[in-house]
C-alpha cells in the first residue's frame, strides 16, 4: 500500500484557510513546514504533493508560496520522502519547468516529482494578466505538448554526456546531447536543456484524473495517476477505466493508481464526525475525495477496505488541517498499517516500484 | 572629513558556462551536484560575503552550428537551487540572473517573492533582457531590443507593486492593496498571495552596460554588476552611474557597483604569476583558443594550428561584428590590429595570445597585494566591491576566504561577522520607495 500526503498551506479542507481554524502565520514558517514534512516522512508517506495556486481561493486572503520554491526549500532538509510540487503549467515555459524539476531531483538526491496542473481557473488567469485558453480540450492539448517537451528535455542529455576528458580538452561529448526540435501547435522548442539528465532520468510525473480529457493525459504521461472520486464505487469504476486505458496503451505496469482520501479522526468516537461537520459548515466539504470519519481503528479499517474494493495502489491523503488532520495519520493510522520502512537514500521511482526510464532520444540499439 | 573606511562588498559567483573555469584542474568539482553548490556557498558565507550569484543559461553554448565541447556546461535551474541553498545557509544573500523576456511577470514575482520570504529576506534578482535564445521559448520571441528594455522596466514595476502589496498588520500579513497594473507590455490585476518580506522586497541587480541600462540601474537597481575594466574606466563608469541617482531621489550609497573579478594567489608575486600562467594554460586549451579566435574572425579557422602564429587571412568583417562582445572595444578592426601587434611583438602563438587577451583577467598577487588592489579600487571610488569567481570550482574560493578576507577584516574594511540578517542590510542599501521619478533625464 502506497500513501502520499498533500501539503496545501493550512490544510486540504477549504475551512482550514479560515484563521479561526488554523492560524495563518503558523503555516508560513519554513521551520514548521520542515517539521511537518519530516514527520510525514517518518510515518511512511512515500511522497508529499505541494499544492500550488496563483491566486487566493478562499475568501480572497490566502497566503502561500510558489510550490516549486517551497519544495526546493524543503528538499535538502528532508530524507526519504518524495518531493512533488504542483506546477501551474499555463504560467510557465516547458523549458523552465524541465530545468526546475530536474534541479529538484538533483538537490533531493533523486526524490523529485511534479504534479502538472494543466489549467488555471479564470480568476487566476485574470490575476496573472494572462488570457484564458478556450476549451477544456484545448487546454489539455496544450498541456499534452507541455508535458511531452518537458520529458524530452530531460532526455536531451544522455546520462554520461559530461566526459571531462582532460587530455583531449573535451568537457562534453556533444554527440550525447540531443536537440528536442519540437514543433507543435502551441510550442516550438529546440533544446537541448541547460540542465543535465536528472538522477531518476525522469522525475515522477503525478497527474490528477478528473474527467476523460485528464484520463487521456494521464495515460500518456503519468507515473502516478491520482483518481478523483467521492465514494468507493465511483473510485472503483474510475480506477478500472484508467487501468484499462493504461493497459491498452501498454503502460499499466509503469503507472501507479491512487485514490484521494480525507480522514476526520481522533481517538474519541464522535470527535471526527463533529470536526467534519464544523469545517463543512464554514466552507463546504472537501471535493473529489473519499471521506472517512471516526476513531482511529475505524479509519484504519475503512482505508484497508477502500484499497481492497477499489483496487487502488493506495491513496493521496488530504489532511483537513495541517495540525490535527495530519497528526491522525502520522501518530496512528500509518503506524497501524505497518508500512515497510524504505531504504535510506532510495529514489522516489524505486520507492514506487518504477524502473528508471531509458532515454527516449537515444535510438535503441 | 573623517569617517569609517569605505566598506568592501563581496559576492561570490558560481559560473555555469565560460572558458575561465579551469575544469581540467585536478581539484575541479561537479558543476551540477548539489554538494558543489553547498561547499561553495558555505565558503562564501564563512567569508561573510554579501551574496552568492548565479548567471543564467537559456541554452547550451553553440559555435558554428555545433555544441561547444571544451568548456563547462550543464547547470541547475537558478530559481530552484537557490531556495535549496537557503535551507543550508543562514545569512548570505541569494541572487539569480533571470531575464524579463522569456518569463511570465506574475510567476516571476511569485518565485522571487517566495524565495525572499523563505530565506528570511535574502533574495536578489539580476534582471537581464536577453536577446536571442528565443528558440526554446514561446514568450518573448518577437520582442525587438528596444522593447525588451521597456518591458523589463514594466516587469520590475509590476513586481514591486506585488511584493509590497501586503504590508504587515499588527497580527501578521495585512490585506492586499489593489494592484491593477496596466502597462504597455505587462498587465497584472493581483492580488498577490505571497507574504511580505523582511527586507521589503528582493534586491534588484542590473548588469547591462548601455546608456539605457545605466538609466534603468539608476532608477530601479540596488546593485550593478559590471564587466571588469581598467581603473580609469571603472572610475568613469562609477561616477557616471552614481551621478544619475539624484534624478530619482536617490543617494550615492543607495546603489552598489560591483565588477566581476577572478584572483590568483601566491606566497610571492612571482609564484602568483606562475600559478596564473599555469591556470591560463589549462583554461585556454587549443580548442578554446580556436573558438575564441573564430568568434573574433567570424570564419572557419580549423586549418590553423593553435600553437602556430595568427592566421594571415583577415576576419570576415561582415559576419564578425555581431559576435564581438559589446562591452569591449567597439571597433572590431582596432581589436584585431591590437592583437596582431601584441602577437608580433611578443612572438605569441594563437593559444598564448588568447590566454593573454581572453584569459582569466584575474587580480594576481600575494594575499596582501590582492587585498591592496580591492581596497584601493573601493577607496578611490572605482567600485563598491567585487563579485569574485575562483578559477577552480568549487574549492578555489576557500583560498580567498582564508587568505585575503582576514586581511580586509584586519584593516576594518570588511565585516568580521554579519551585522544584519537580510541582503539589503549586508549591502547597506535602503528599501526603495515606490514612487515616480522626480525628474526625467534629458
Amino acid at each position: 500500500m502506497l500513501f502520499a500526503v498533500s501539503v496545501d498551506g493550512p490544510g486540504s479542507h477549504p475551512a482550514a484557510w479560515h484563521d479561526e481554524v488554523v492560524p495563518r502565520t503558523s503555516t508560513l514558517d519554513p521551520t514548521r513546514l520542515t517539521e511537518s514534512v519530516r514527520t510525514a516522512a517518518r510515518a511512511g508517506f512515500a511522497f508529499a504533493v505541494f499544492a500550488d495556486r496563483l491566486a487566493p481561493r478562499h475568501g480572497g486572503d490566502d497566503l502561500r508560496y510558489d510550490a516549486v520554491t517551497l519544495a526546493a526549500r524543503l528538499a535538502p532538509v528532508t530524507t526519504s520522502i518524495g518531493i512533488v510540487p504542483e506546477v501551474s503549467a499555463p504560467l510557465t515555459e516547458p523549458y523552465h519547468v524541465s530545468k526546475a524539476v530536474a534541479t529538484l531531483d538533483f538537490i533531493s538526491g533523486g526524490r523529485a516529482g511534479w504534479n502538472p496542473r494543466p489549467t488555471v481557473d479564470p480568476a487566476e488567469a485574470r490575476y496573472a494578466g494572462r488570457p484564458e485558453v478556450a476549451s477544456v480540450e484545448e487546454r489539455l492539448a496544450w498541456a499534452d505538448e507541455h508535458l511531452e517537451i518537458t520529458r524530452r528535455l530531460w532526455d536531451s542529455w544522455e546520462d554520461d554526456a559530461v566526459i571531462r576528458d582532460v587530455d583531449a580538452a573535451r568537457y562534453l561529448d556533444a554527440g550525447k546531447l540531443h536537440r528536442v526540435d519540437f514543433r507543435g501547435r502551441h510550442f516550438a522548442v529546440r533544446g537541448p536543456s541547460t540542465t543535465p539528465r536528472p538522477p531518476q532520468g525522469h522525475p515522477v510525473t503525478v497527474i490528477d484524473v478528473v474527467d476523460d480529457a485528464s484520463t487521456a493525459l494521464a495515460v500518456r504521461h503519468a507515473d502516478v495517476a491520482v483518481v478523483h472520486a467521492e465514494d468507493i464505487d465511483e473510485l472503483r469504476e474510475r480506477r478500472a477505466e484508467v487501468a484499462a486505458a493504461l493497459e491498452a496503451a501498454g503502460r499499466r505496469s509503469s503507472t501507479r493508481i491512487l485514490g484521494r482520501l480525507a480522514a476526520f479522526g481522533d481517538s474519541r468516537t464522535e470527535a471526527g464526525e463533529r470536526l467534519r461537520r464544523r469545517l463543512d459548515e464554514i466552507a463546504g466539504p472537501i471535493t473529489g475525495a473519499l471521506t472517512v470519519t471516526g476513531p482511529v481503528a475505524d479509519i484504519v479499517d475503512e482505508v484497508r477496505t477502500a484499497v481492497t474494493i477499489a483496487a487502488v495502489d493506495g491513496f493521496l491523503v488530504l489532511p483537513p488541517t495541517v495540525t490535527g488532520g495530519l497528526q491522525v495519520w502520522t501518530d496512528a493510522v500509518l503506524p497501524a498499517l505497518h508500512l515497510p520502512v524504505p531504504p535510506a537514500g532510495a529514489a522516489l521511482r524505486d520507492r514506487l516500484g518504477l524502473t528508471r526510464p531509458a532515454n527516449s532520444l537515444v535510438a535503441a540499439s | 572629513m573623517t569617517h569609517r573606511s569605505r566598506q568592501v562588498h563581496l559576492a561570490a559567483y558560481f559560473p555555469g558556462v565560460n572558458h575561465h573555469t579551469v575544469w581540467r584542474h585536478p581539484d575541479s568539482g561537479s558543476q551540477i551536484e548539489f554538494d558543489s553548490f553547498v561547499e561553495f556557498i558555505r565558503t562564501a558565507e564563512r567569508g561573510r560575503f554579501d551574496f552568492f550569484f548565479l548567471a543564467e543559461g537559456l541554452g547550451v553554448r553553440e559555435h558554428r552550428g555545433a555544441i561547444v565541447e571544451h568548456s563547462i556546461a550543464g547547470r541547475p535551474d537558478s530559481l530552484t537551487v537557490l531556495p535549496a541553498l537557503a535551507a543550508v545557509t543562514e545569512h548570505i544573500g541569494l541572487v539569480a540572473t533571470i531575464n524579463s523576456t522569456f518569463n511570465d511577470p506574475y510567476q516571476l514575482a511569485r518565485q522571487f517573492g517566495s524565495l525572499d520570504v523563505l530565506s528570511g529576506g535574502r533574495a536578489g534578482w539580476n534582471v537581464v533582457t536577453s536577446v536571442g535564445a528565443g528558440d526554446n521559448f514561446s514568450r518573448g520571441r518577437y520582442l525587438d531590443y528596444a522593447d525588451r528594455y521597456r518591458r523589463a522596466t514594466e516587469v520590475i514595476d509590476a513586481s514591486r507593486r506585488l511584493w509590497t502589496s501586503r504590508p504587515d498588520g499588527p497580527t501578521g500579513p495585512g490585506p492586499s492593496v489593489p494592484i491593477d497594473y496596466r502597462g504597455e507590455f505587462v498587465t497584472v490585476d493581483g492580488p498577490f498571495s505571497v507574504p511580505s518580506s523582511p527586507q521589503g522586497h528582493p534586491v534588484i541587480v542590473q548588469a547591462g552596460d548601455s546608456d539605457d541600462g545605466r538609466e534603468f540601474a539608476a532608477q530601479l537597481a540596488d546593485v550593478v554588476f559590471t564587466p571588469s575594466r581598467d581603473l580609469d574606466g571603472a572610475r568613469a563608469f562609477f561616477r557616471d552611474v552614481k551621478s544619475r541617482l539624484p534624478r530619482y531621489g536617490r543617494a550615492g550609497d543607495d546603489l552598489r557597483i560591483l565588477p566581476g573579478a577572478s584572483f590568483v594567489l601566491g606566497d610571492t608575486s612571482d609564484e602568483a604569476r606562475e600559478r596564473a600562467a599555469h591556470l591560463e594554460d589549462l583554461a585556454v586549451s587549443g580548442p578554446v583558443a580556436m573558438y575564441l579566435l573564430e568568434q573574433q574572425w567570424g570564419r572557419d579557422l580549423s586549418a590553423y594550428d593553435p600553437d602556430g602564429p595568427l592566421p594571415d587571412v583577415d576576419p570576415d568583417w561582415e559576419v564578425m561584428p555581431a559576435r564581438v562582445r559589446t562591452q569591449e572595444d567597439q571597433d572590431p578592426r582596432a581589436v584585431v590590429a591590437r592583437w596582431r601587434a601584441i602577437a608580433e611583438h611578443d612572438r605569441l602563438s594563437i593559444r598564448q595570445l588568447m590566454a593573454r587577451v581572453r584569459g582569466l583577467s584575474a587580480i594576481v598577487g600575494t594575499p596582501v597585494q590582492v587585498a591592496d588592489h580591492i581596497q584601493h579600487w573601493v577607496e578611490t571610488e572605482a567600485c563598491d566591491g567585487f563579485i569574485i569567481t575562483p578559477a577552480v570550482i568549487p574549492s578555489g574560493l576557500a583560498e580567498f576566504v582564508d587568505r585575503v578576507v582576514p586581511i580586509l577584516q584586519e584593516r576594518g574594511v570588511h565585516r568580521r561577522d554579519y551585522t544584519g540578517t537580510t541582503l539589503r542590510e549586508h549591502l547597506d542599501v535602503p528599501v526603495p520607495e515606490l514612487r515616480m521619478p522626480v525628474a526625467q533625464g534629458a
